[in-house]
């Protein structure tokens, strides 16, 4: 196994260490003849081709040589990158050559000679290690001789001859002090010091005899040498020690035969290289002090002597050899290499002799093994390094230690500081300080405009906000105009001042107070004669501004007297004959828009209409199409008709306007066209816009359409903060978002998970990752869990706990309902959330027809029948509805979905858990489980359990306060609950469509509260409305369903709402108007929820749950009876609200219980842990969770054992106990 | 900016090689002289020896994790010539694969993307590079004879996801499978699986170190076009090679050249920061600036004030 060949028959050289590549100098060597006994010499350089994988070395350069070499060396001299070549040749010349010319095949390459001036041929030579200039050469008759190289003419030193009389078979310079160099002549190796010029030593191995030939001073330990000898008799090579000089310090014992060259490794003294005539080259540790065990490798054997050796000095692992049979081979001590080719060389011999049997080149029978060191080479192994691992840790290690170093990595400090920032500001309950902080000290305008834009939602009137930061307060306009009321010329042209330079498409009535009218001569002739026919049209479609100017009806006859002196005879006479409508168009087209109004109004609500919209075509200009757009409603115009420039009245003008549905349509579709305009200012406002509209995914590629690369980190967190600033104060605001898969924002945001784990930040980077439902996210957040250590086995997505989680709920992914994930940022509710969340009431599930006054249902009772205080007032965001098919939510639990805090956020009823009233109300009837079998129709046959309840659910005693957003007017819902869950409903034993119109008592009740709902909006706005909830809430029943997967009946799809009913979507859309506090009054009623509670009556009812083995039962009782305990004394709202939590997840507990899906660890160490807690030891029932953590499975255990694991560390804490 | 957590004091009994954490970073692996690997669960501060792996007969050279999709599985490569492939059975690590066809010293063991299935290279200083890629019943080994004629130190995979082609054209289905070698013939080789032939084909030499190449690691990818790879050799240089995914041609820069030899290069899991160590000791962190240039983070590599206990430590 060699790693390259040359059939040469010659001495052998390496390259100085500084020469790259490296090159082998090979010269014609005196010690063999060649088959045609040819003396012509030559000195030649191959490149070791290492680029080639075959074995050919590649010819750089060769020179013919004045005579044939005994020995060669490339010495590194002074420096010089390519040194000198020193040849010792048969004529008794030392020759110099520059390598540098000789491999450029330079002419003038021979530096110098010394030919003549030794006794003989110069059979061995050796460059000082450290002096390269000076050269050691032996000749024959004991002739030892030291050269400068700068000066060939004399000898450095006249040296003493030995009278020895024989041929200087070796000589080598000291390897650690210059002055020093050993010779062999005669069988005896001799040590010359420079300085004394004369031998100071003979080294005899008095013993054996041995004679020496070869000599190898040691690399690094200056007084060691290695003498071998090529005597048969005595085939070793010794270590002598010149201190101890009497005996050598260890004989290295293997050859056969003689030695005829040695060569000690310069970067591994532990490698002594010896190659024999016994065919032999070894591998020997001469410092292995074990004796026997010096040998530690054998080159590949191809019958042959080898006579040269050399090291490679730049790569330790090469060592080239020459062969007498005419092969310069190079060998890897490392192993590598290729079979040899040279089997044709007996191949000549063969056909010389044919018919005689040649003796193989490889020994028969054996296949060459490539060289195999019993230990690595000193210079081989790496002992030090560093790898990354995940989360930004730096493993490092090192030879100075066997410890390994775990270190973190934080390139990105800035990054990590503001995101633990934000952490946790999220994390406290008062966000709108940081978003005014931030808008403070924003450095970008844009920032700045954003964040303030953000903080408005944190205001008790986001829109009354949003229209200040457009400019417009009410009160400044209001202001403005009211002074200058009774002019009407100055109120227009002051506005017109003020906005016309913007407001050329809109017109200058955009302000909130709707005081401003186009005519106040037109309201005073239509409040006059609205006196006696007090026309529909004035309340339905007028607008509300009309009723805050009190009308002057002094001026009633002045204007009648003045129509009647005008010239416009036809008119009156039309007026005089009744004919109103061609009095009106006369009017018209005289541009009497006044009087033609006037008429109008007087003759009926079609004329009205029609003489209305030609007025506004008449009147033309910016502000006709405003008032057209405000009087039909038709904001969409305005939207979509504007002119960009004036975006921030377009939007002032929706603010106003629209209802909060209709806003984030509105002001989305600004922003769409602000974007589509795309120059800076434009995008900045659309960013303005889909803020306004609660429009994340439209925002954030908005924003990184302003920042192409946002892979700058802090780019990266800038926006990172905007979203969850948004987020967070959208769902103050109560609009929640939901923040789409595989949206821009999504992406985003794992991107900044990714970089916050690169950094260390694993928590707060997971916490980005919770929605996280498919591909490089999941997987970034199952390591990010296992990195945490959450999980305990396998691969399987992990899920635990987390303390910095403001609530745990059951993700809404069906194809993970087993796993609970931590959401600490509240960051993307589910659907259900999301539509609960906006429609405050969770979608209710009962139909009313199941109200059968002689089977109220038991839990009916009490959670109604309950003070409202002890219920918990829930995060805007708090889950709902998990996969019902699993939980099974009874329907009958849902009704209580009208409650209302007075603390404005709104209580969401979660139809999977019990009521926490439920849970504490002294008067509750036992039951055996917290879900009785009570979903099913059994379970409202009058047989089941007649609890002694009234029949009337919505008693006074449970009065669902409305909300304070609706204003000071918390009224009618007294007296409005009971009859809004209409009676014939809970009568009938039919199930009703939702969109079956109540009974008339219902109506009439409406009818009483109606008044409160004509809050000024148009009946065109609330049409409109009304059809898009209608639409939403058709979506909200198809989700529903298809998440139920089940189809609903087909009437249920087809809501056809009437203009004039209490149509039950009007729950929906209460709150929404929260900038009318003072006016509109109503609140959502909680009766209204015939229409998904008919919805779901159509639908099979989830399975009930049994009840739990009774060899667990003793679980439940346990921890319900803690819970209850904790609840009882707990006064901290979030912690109640995590209890609550907790809750919900040991239902899935009994549930696997129930189903026998624990396995044995799990139930005992469950079992384990209740009985700690009966005894009160919550520090050991920890330990027991732990325990079985760590031993269970992990999918079994994990979607409950981290609340049980914070019930026993509430428990704790609160010091409950049992006993 | 960078933190000592902990210092895992491994209990070997001779020079350390390689220390490698899992995919999650909670499991250390490590491997010594002593001819022992040992698995620590790291917890923070705190670790737990939990394996104490003895079956090669000689220094081991390197550990690497598989991806944990396919179970706890840690492959091992040793100067004994064998690389043995562990599995976590229960709480025991045992040993479910040896491979012993090499004729030298196995340097260095990696795991390709998960994507490609289980499949492992294994560099030697025989010259050859193996593939074994584990099938149903057992292990197929496929080998690149004379990667490198005097031996391949440093084997490492091109990420799943990096385009970079060499032909630069579209392409559709999955990239090719390709892995970068460092041998010590001083070249990096890249190489490609034709899919045709499931031969390993040479697709690119790169020429630039003087010396061996220790060890060459493939970038992660960060979702752009082109592809990197970072190379350290005993001529004291780290080299980035970057092909910018649509020539073809890789194109050398210079990190830096150090004081010592540098032995090993390490990307982080985000692959922007490089960590360099060598002979001295000491890490060095680099980081490619928005301008190109790469720049050191940590600068313990080139101050040479710091006292031998900071330098240590960085």
């Amino acid at each position: 196994m060699k790693v390259k060949e040359v059939n040469t028959l010659a001495n052998v050289a390496w390259s100085p260490e500084t020469v790259h590549p490296g090159l082998l100098a090979c010269g014609t060597t005196a010690k063999q003849l060649d088959a045609g006994l040819t003396t012509s010499a030559s000195l030649t350089l191959y490149d070791l081709n290492l680029a080639q994988t075959n074995l050919e070395l590649k010819q750089v350069a060769s020179v013919d040589a004045p005579a044939r070499f005994h020995a060669l060396q490339w010495s590194g001299l002074g420096g010089e990158a390519s040194g000198v070549i020193y040849g010792g040749c048969e004529d008794g010349g030392l020759y110099i050559y520059d390598a540098a010319k000789l491999q450029a095949s330079s002419p003038n390459s021979l530096l110098g000679n010394t030919l003549g001036r030794h006794a003989g041929p110069i059979y061995t030579l050796s460059s000082n290690h450290l002096k390269a200039n000076y050269v050691v050469c032996g000749s024959s008759d004991s002739e030892v001789t030291v050269w400068d190289v700068a000066n060939l003419t004399t000898p450095v030193v006249p040296l003493k001859k030995l009278a020895l009389g024989a041929d200087v078979s070796c000589v080598e310079f000291n390897r650690q002090v210059e002055h020093i160099f050993s010779s062999t002549c005669g069988g005896h190796a001799v040590v010359w010091d420079l300085r004394k010029q004369a031998s100071i030593m003979t080294i005899s191995d008095t013993v054996s005899r041995m004679k020496s030939s070869c000599i190898s001073w040691h690399p690094s330990v200056a007084t060691q040498l290695v003498l071998a000898s090529e005597e048969d008799a005595t085939p070793w090579a010794q270590v002598w020690d010149l201190r101890y000089a009497t005996a050598p310090l260890r004989t290295m014992e293997g050859h056969q035969r003689g030695i005829l060259k040695t060569a000690w490794c310069t970067a591994d003294p532990n490698l002594l290289i010896t190659a024999a005539k016994d065919n032999k080259i070894y591998i020997w540790n001469p410092n292995e002090a074990q004796r026997g065990q010096e040998m530690v490798g054998e080159f590949p054997s191809y019958n042959q002597w080898s006579f040269d050796l050399d090291w490679c000095h730049r790569d330790p692992s090469l060592v080239a050899v020459a062969s007498v049979d005419g092969c310069v081979s190079v060998y890897s001590l490392m192993g590598a290499g290729s079979p040899p080719t040279q089997s044709d060389r007996f191949s000549q011999i063969a056909d010389s002799f044919p018919g005689m049997e040649m003796p193989a080149v490889v020994p028969q029978g054996a296949t060459p093994q490539p060289i195999r060191l019993k230990n690595p080479p000193k210079w081989f192994p790496v002992t030090a390094g560093s790898s990354f691992a995940f989360g930004g840790r730096l493993i490092s290690w090192n030879s100075q230690s066997r410890s390994v170093q775990v270190a973190q990595v934080v390139t990105e400090q800035g990054l990590v500081d503001r995101s633990s920032k934000l952490e946790e500001a999220l994390s406290q309950p008062q966000f709108a300080s940081y978003c005014q902080e931030k808008a403070q000290l924003a450095t970008h305008p844009r920032d700045q405009v954003l964040w303030q834009y953000i903080s408005a939602n944190f205001e008790a009137s986001p829109r009354a906000k949003y229209t200040e930061l457009l400019g417009y307060t009410s009160t400044q306009v209001s202001a403005r105009l009211h002074p200058q009321a009774p002019s009407t010329q100055d109120m227009e042209g002051v506005s017109a001042e003020v906005l016309a330079d913007k407001m050329a498409s809109l017109g200058t009535t955009a302000s909130s107070t709707g005081s401003l009218d186009p005519s106040e001569q037109f309201e005073m002739i239509a409040s006059g004669q609205s006196f006696d026919k007090t026309p529909e049209t004035e309340t339905a479609e007028g607008e509300g501004e009309t009723d805050s100017s009190e009308p002057t009806p002094v001026t009633l006859d002045v204007i009648e007297e003045e129509s009647e002196s005008g010239h416009q005879g036809l008119i009156t006479q039309a007026l005089l004959i009744g004919d109103l409508e061609s009095a009106v168009e006369l009017c018209l087209s005289d541009r009497f828009y006044p009087h033609a109004l006037a008429l109008a109004a007087h003759a009926g609500a079609d004329l009205f209409t029609k003489t209305r919209d030609s007025v506004l075509r008449g009147v033309g200009g910016g502000i006709g199409a405003l008032v057209g757009a405000v009087v039909r409603g038709d904001l969409a115009s305005i939207i979509s008709t504007c002119k960009l420039a004036s975006w921030k009245e377009a939007l002032t003008a929706i603010l106003t306007y629209s209802t909060d549905a209709q806003f984030s349509t509105l002001a989305e579709s600004l922003g769409e066209r602000l974007e589509s305009q795309g120059d800076a200012d434009a995008l900045l406002s659309a960013m303005v816009c889909y803020v306004c509209a609660g429009s994340l995914d439209k925002f954030v590629s908005c924003w990184v359409k302003t920042n192409p690369d946002a892979h700058k980190p802090s780019d990266l967190q800038d926006l990172v903060e905007i979203i969850m600033g948004l987020q967070r104060s959208l769902s103050a605001a109560g609009r929640p978002t939901n923040l789409s898969e595989g949206s821009t924002v999504s992406s985003l945001l794992c991107q900044y998970a990714s970089l916050l784990a690169a950094q260390g930040a694993l928590n707060t980077a997971v916490s980005y990752l919770n929605s996280a439902t498919k591909g490089e996210m999941v997987e970034l957040r199952n390591r990010l869990y296992r990195a945490l250590g959450y999980a305990t086995g396998g691969s399987v997505p992990a899920a635990s706990h987390q303390n910095t989680a403001s609530s745990v709920r059951r993700t809404s992914t069906p194809h993970q309902p087993t796993f609970s994930q931590p959401q600490p940022t509240q960051f993307t509710p589910s659907v259900q959330d999301q539509q609960r969340s906006i429609y405050g009431e969770p979608v209710t599930l009962q139909s009313p027809s199941f109200y059968t006054p002689t089977a109220p249902h038991t839990q009916m009772v009490p959670q109604y029948g309950a003070p409202p205080a002890p219920m918990t007032p829930l995060n805007p965001l708090q889950p709902a509805a998990p996969a019902p098919p699993l939980m099974g939510p009874p329907p009958t639990q849902v009704m209580s979905g009208g409650f209302r805090r007075s603390g404005g956020s709104r209580y969401v009823q979660d139809p999977s858990r019990p009521s926490p009233a439920s849970m504490l109300d002294p008067t509750l009837p036992a039951q055996p489980t917290p879900f009785p079998p009570l979903s099913t129709g059994a379970a409202l046959n009058p047989t089941t359990t007649p609890v002694p309840a009234p029949p009337q659910f919505f008693t006074p005693a449970a009065p669902p306060s409305a909300t304070p957003m609706y204003g000071d007017q918390q009224l009618a819902t007294q007296s409005g609950l009971p009859s809004t869950k209409p009676p014939a409903a809970m009568d009938s034993s039919v199930p009703r469509g939702w969109n079956d119109p109540p009974p008339l008592s219902a109506r009439k009740e409406y009818g009483g509260v109606g008044g409160a709902w004509f809050y000024g909006g148009h009946s065109g706005d609330k049409k409109l409305m009304m059809l898009k909830q209608a639409k939403q809430l058709q979506q909200q029943l198809q989700q529903q369903q298809s998440t139920e997967e089940v189809k609903a009946p087909e009437p249920i799809m087809c809501p056809v709402p009437g203009g004039a009913m209490p149509e039950p979507p009007q729950q929906f859309m209460g709150f929404q108007h929260p900038q009318y506090g003072t006016d509109a009054s109503v609140g959502p009623t909680p009766g209204t929820t015939a229409p998904a509670a008919a919805a779901n009556a159509a639908q099979p009812e989830p399975a009930s749950k049994g009840p739990l083995p009774p060899e667990h039962q003793v679980i439940q009782d346990v921890l319900t009876e803690v819970k209850s305990r904790c609840l009882m004394v707990v006064q901290n709202q979030q912690m109640k609200q995590r209890l609550e939590d907790i809750n919900t997840k040991l239902e899935v507990l009994y549930d696997k219980l129930r189903a026998g899906q624990l396995g044995p660890t799990s139930v005992s160490g469950v079992n384990r842990i209740i009985s700690a807690v009966q005894s009160g030891d919550y520090r050991s029932a920890l330990n027991v969770h732990a325990e079985t953590i760590a031993k269970g499975s992990f999918s079994e255990l994990s979607s409950f054992m981290p609340s049980l694991k914070l019930l026993l560390q509430y428990c704790m804490q609160l010091q409950v106990f049992l006993q | 900016m960078v933190s000592v957590i902990s210092n895992v004091d491994t209990g070997h009994d001779d020079m350390i090689h390689d220390a490698q954490m899992d995919y999650f970073g909670t499991r250390l692996a490590t491997c010594s002289s002593d001819r022992s690997i040992k698995i620590f669960e790291v917890k923070g501060s705190t670790q737990t020896l939990i394996a104490d792996l003895r079956e090669h007969e000689g220094p081991v050279w390197q550990v690497a994790w598989a991806h944990p999709m396919y179970g706890n599985i840690l492959a091992s490569c040793s100067y004994d010539r064998k690389v043995i492939i562990w599995q976590e059975d229960g709480h025991k690590w045992k040993k479910i694969h040896e491979y012993a066809n090499h004729d030298s010293s196995v340097n260095s063991v990696c795991w390709a993307p998960h994507e490609h299935g289980l499949v492992l290279a294994c560099a030697s200083s025989d010259g050859s590079v193996s593939v074994l890629t584990s099938t149903a019943q057992t292990w197929e080994a496929k080998k690149i004879t004379n990667a490198h004629s005097i031996g391949c130190n440093s084997v490492s995979w091109a990420p799943a996801v990096a385009s970079g082609s060499a032909d630069g054209s579209a392409r559709t289905g999955p990239p090719p499978q390709r892995m970068v070698t460092g041998g010590c013939d001083t070249y990096v080789k890249i190489w490609r699986l034709d899919s045709t032939n499931g031969e390993w084909i040479e697709e690119s030499k790169l020429e630039g170190h003087s010396d061996w190449v220790r060890d060459v690691a493939w970038a992660p990818s960060i979702g752009l076009p082109r592809s990197i790879i970072a190379s350290c050799s005993q001529d004291r240089r780290v080299i980035i090679w970057v092909n910018d995914g649509v020539s073809g041609v890789w194109q050398p820069r210079e990190l830096n050249t150090f004081d010592d030899v540098i032995w090993h290069v390490s990307w982080s899991v985000t692959g922007n920061i490089l960590a360099v160590s060598g002979g001295d000791n000491k890490v060095s962190l680099w980081k490619e600036s928005l301008e190109g240039q790469w720049v050191c983070l940590s600068d313990s590599a080139k101050s040479q004030q710091q006292p031998p206990s900071e330098q240590r430590m960085f």
